[in-house]
């Protein structure tokens, strides 16, 4: 059985977080309405992008630039 | 050129007071006469209408003519037209939706009316209503918050009842990472001076996982209490949220937004103030619907159902606590 998107997306959650740059990590939708992983970005910096998978255990990543996230 | 819009707005001022004279009309204007709910081409003058009743209920006095010196009339039901009060107002009773603050903050956002053991309670962020963790319970709790003009005692809606502490990262948050390191690498230069076969390990501390950034306050007087939200009204029941799920907030800065929920099992870092964050998980996620001062605002889905306490965002984003989280937390019901 395929490992689920939710599962993919926990094993390599911490790992992703503590990438310089990223805010993020969720489950979001392509323009589809397929289930991607979403990855937040601070800003929209190279450096940041090219650090970060394109997919992850077969599923796609999308990444999205988010800005500073505070509380409101 | 009788029945022009123009030929319309000349004659209106003349007879707009004995129109507005009668009984059940709200508003008298200029526009196009509906047919079966089409638009004629036809100039009218609209009569507004709180209701609309059967000729035979109205007395001769108060029936709206037919036409008005050869100009046709259209009845229109409105409802009740009233001012639009801003959210950062003073508000006795108090809705969802409106400024509210502890007496150190600025001004956040009353979420709703929500139960606790058979108590109504008002529901908005630990931010908002707990000063972010530095509040006690029985602070005074100012509607509007004190940015919008509240004052202790004047404006004193409730008292702080409970909170979910944040577990904060970074300077005077009690859990530093960089002091601990420093408090470590100190005590091993120590150890290896001493000889000791024993170094200390560096504290390796964890970004402790929050799931919401929640409280709630006891209202001080029961018929304060007004349980509906703002451009919302009632709250009806719960509802989980998922992904593409559209939503609808009603909150201090913004007002009335819609969007939809675009990530759900959003882990996330936020700052709180100058170097301070907290990570959550377990979050939804939406796009720009709010802004500072919205945080507490409740997330409902096109039903009125509740599915979230909004908290943070940024120019992009906005990021909304699970309510299954939230009540939970704190023992609530609506």
């Amino acid at each position: 059985m395929q490992t689920s998107i939710d599962e993919v997306k926990a094993k390599h959650e911490s790992r992703l977080m503590r990438i310089s740059g990223v805010v993020s990590v969720g489950i979001g939708q392509d323009a589809e309405r397929k289930a991607v992983i979403v990855i937040g970005v601070e800003s929209d910096d190279i450096r940041i992008k090219s650090a970060l998978p394109e997919e992850l255990d077969g599923y796609p990543v999308k990444i999205q630039v988010m800005g500073k996230i505070r509380a409101h | 050129m009788n029945n022009t819009i123009e030929h319309a707005r000349s004659l209106l001022p003349q007879r707009v007071n004995e129109l507005l004279g009668r009984a059940n009309v709200v508003a008298t204007g200029v526009g196009y006469k509906m047919v079966g709910g089409q638009r004629t081409e036809t100039a009218s003058i609209i009569c507004s209408v709180e209701k609309k009743l059967p000729a035979s209920s109205l007395s001769a006095k108060d029936l709206i003519p037919r036409e008005v010196d050869g100009i046709p009339t259209d009845v229109i039901e409105t409802g009740p037209i009233r001012a639009l009060q801003a959210p950062t107002g003073r508000f006795r009773p108090a809705p969802g939706g409106v400024s509210i603050g502890h007496k150190d903050i600025t001004a956040g956002t009353l979420g709703c009316w929500v139960h606790r053991n058979g108590q109504w309670m008002i529901l908005s962020n630990n931010h908002v209503l707990a000063n972010s963790n530095d509040a006690a319970i029985g602070d005074a709790i100012l509607q509007p918050g004190p940015y919008d003009g509240g004052r202790d005692p004047d404006d004193q809606l409730a008292v702080l009842e409970d909170f979910v502490p944040i577990e904060l990262i970074g300077a005077g948050s009690g859990s530093d990472c960089k002091i601990a390191g420093a408090v470590a690498s100190l005590l091993n230069s120590m150890a290896a001076m001493l000889g000791s076969s024993s170094r200390l390990q560096a504290i390796r501390v964890q970004a402790a996982e929050n799931l919401v950034d929640a409280a709630i306050a006891r209202p001080l007087r029961e018929e304060d209490v007004k349980p509906e939200i703002l451009h919302i009204g009632a709250i009806q029941g719960t509802v989980p949220g998922v992904l593409g799920m559209a939503i609808k907030k009603s909150g201090r800065t913004t007002g009335y937004t819609e969007d939809e929920i675009q990530q759900v099992d959003v882990t996330v870092n936020v700052q709180y103030g100058t170097g301070r964050f907290a990570r959550f998980k377990d979050q939804l996620m939406a796009g720009a619907m709010s802004q500072g001062g919205d945080s507490g605002s409740a997330v409902l889905d096109e039903q009125n159902r509740l599915t979230g306490l909004l908290f943070a965002g940024s120019e992009q984003s906005t990021i909304i606590n699970r309510i299954e989280n939230v009540f939970d937390a704190l023992d609530l019901t609506l």
